[in-house]
């Protein structure tokens, strides 16, 4: 495997490159996370549907739509269900039940489905 | 400049009969209808097939042919069905349509009866005469009532002696014994040994019908006759409901089981010998999966039960066939609810995508939440997560999730009103 010391101009230049890389493809997986959830995401997020709608879209005002919210809003609630710093009556005792990765993997979901 | 074309798109113009150069004038291939990826049977229209059905459309893109056969043109829904014998909700709200299956997703929705299922040459026949090709079959035959384990409970007694455990007509024909039978009567509900559809609803509907009695005939008593030994969902919730809303009428005898009925006097004797007259019987005998999969032999557990693989849904009586909803084999604290139901759906037709893509299906988390009315405002519920246990083989429920109210509330009351229009909405439309 090559290796440069970051001494070396072609190491700054490598490392360069390299960044550029991890930044498109960071960005290149966000999008395609965004545009298209993995199926096993899709298929446990349909959990969530029974009472606040297909994809999150609500069908009646007595439970919230989350379809389309912000993602960092949402997982700072699903969050704080879990730790039950935010009280509710089911919620909290749903959110036990899910690990940290599948509340973002979540957060992630709705708010990237149309309102 | 020449571009290789993509595999799979260049598979889709073969199968539809496209040359590939006719393939290559833009809009051609797109304007063709795709391939299917796969035939899907369901039998039985309830929660668990109508959401089958609607998420097999959904998550393949509409790739996977659905045909859905059901008995009945419409679906009347089990769940909110006691707050029609409470006089709290209209009975029409009850009935969900069909209609957003077909045209929306694309569902060939086929009301009939099936009468044979050709497990070999993977056919379903239905009492018109027709009959549909399958790759996968998905059976949700809901459940049936063991009348024969109740002496006296015979054809004849049945039609005064109701169970409506099944809403439809049962849940009128209640209704109106309820409101014919006199102030000062005695409606009695028995509770047959769990597991049986819906853990709290016989709970539920002594609430819903005292508080009828209360608002229209003070002086008419509930009694409730339990196999168990225990109110066998919310205990604490209901005890306290009884004693609180209802002290004088309502009235609860655990360890009780119907041995045998007298329809025409009205009398309901237990295993051990003991007697109660009533004048509303409202008798719910043990349960089993229902008839077609009885008869397809897919109830391999107890000759009550269908055995499945959690996995996909799968039975494991037959290859290619799933089974979901009240008729399998539950899991440890697992309900035979509505919302489960919607959850199988949603597992099955998840392992089916997988299944016709070419991957290994995985289990997936499955939630439940089974809210009651204890009045015409208060609600309460109990909830729980369901994750695959590999060493069990089958899903348990997630260590310290779940868990019910804390005592009937009117935040919960709205939320059960909503929880119904969510899941209807999610099921079937």
């Amino acid at each position: 495997m090559e290796t440069h010391s970051l001494s070396e101009q072609g190491g700054y230049m490598k490392k360069n490159k390299l960044i550029i890389g991890i930044i498109f493809v960071s960005s290149a997986w966000s999008l395609s996370v965004h545009a298209a959830p993995e199926k096993k995401t899709l298929y446990f997020a349909s959990d969530c549907a029974n009472c606040h709608g297909t994809d999150g879209r609500s069908v009646t005002e007595i439970m919230p739509s989350i379809a389309g919210q912000d993602r960092q809003t949402l997982l700072d609630s699903l969050r704080a269900y879990k730790s039950k710093e935010r009280g509710g009556t089911i919620m909290p005792q749903l959110m036990q039940g899910y690990n940290d990765s599948e509340l973002e993997q979540l957060a992630t979901y709705f708010s990237t489905q149309k309102k | 400049m020449k571009h290789p074309m993509d595999p799979v798109r260049r598979r889709l113009l073969q199968a539809l009969g496209v040359s590939t150069s006719a393939a290559l004038i833009p809009g051609v291939a797109l304007a063709a209808k795709k391939p299917s990826q796969g035939k899907v049977v369901i039998i039985g229209g309830g929660f668990g097939g109508a959401t089958a059905a609607k998420y097999l459309r959904k998550w393949s893109n509409n790739g996977i042919d659905v045909t859905l056969i059901e008995r009945t043109p419409n679906y009347v829904s089990c769940p909110m069905s006691n707050e029609v014998l409470g006089g709290n909700r209209e009975y029409s709200t009850l009935v969900q349509s069909y209609d957003a299956l077909k045209k929306k997703w694309g569902v060939n929705v086929v009301t009939a009866e099936v009468v044979d299922v050709d497990t070999t040459a993977r056919i379903v026949k239905t009492n018109q005469g027709k009959s549909y090709n399958y790759d996968r079959l998905v059976v949700a035959p809901g459940l049936d009532l063991m009348f024969d384990e109740i002496k006296g409970y015979d054809s004849e007694a049945q039609k005064t002696v109701l169970h409506a455990w099944k809403a439809g007509p049962q849940t009128l024909a209640l209704r109106k014994q309820l409101e014919e039978m006199k102030n000062g009567g005695t409606y009695i509900i028995s509770v047959p040994k769990s597991p049986y559809r819906c853990p709290p609803g016989p709970y539920e509907r002594a609430c819903q019908v005292a508080y009828y009695f209360k608002t229209h005939k003070p002086a008419s008593k509930v009694l409730i006759l339990d196999a168990n030994e225990t109110v066998q969902s919310k205990p604490k919730l209901f005890m306290a409901a009884w004693k609180d809303y209802y002290p004088d009428i309502v009235e609860y005898r655990p360890n009780w089981g119907v041995g045998e009925i007298d329809a025409q006097n009205k009398v309901v004797t237990s295993e051990l010998g003991d007697t109660v007259k009533g004048d509303v019987l409202n008798i719910l005998p043990p349960m089993r999966g229902g008839e077609i999969a009885r008869k397809m032999g897919l109830l391999n557990i107890n000759k009550v039960w269908a055995g499945i693989d959690w996995t996909s849904m799968e039975s494991t009586a037959i290859p290619n066939v799933h089974v979901i909803g009240d008729a399998v084999f539950a899991a440890p604290l697992m309900p035979k609810s509505g919302h489960m139901a919607n959850q199988h759906g949603k597992a099955v037709a998840a392992a089916l995508v997988e299944i016709f893509a070419g991957r290994t299906p995985e289990p997936i988390l499955m939630a439940n939440t089974c809210y009651s009315m204890l009045d015409n405002k208060h609600g309460v519920h109990v909830a729980s997560v369901h994750r695959y246990n590999p060493e069990l083989k089958a899903p348990t429920v997630v260590t310290g999730s779940g868990g019910t109210s804390m005592e009937a509330n009117l935040i919960e009351g709205r939320y059960t009103q909503g929880w119904a229009l969510s899941i209807w909405a999610d099921t079937f439309a």
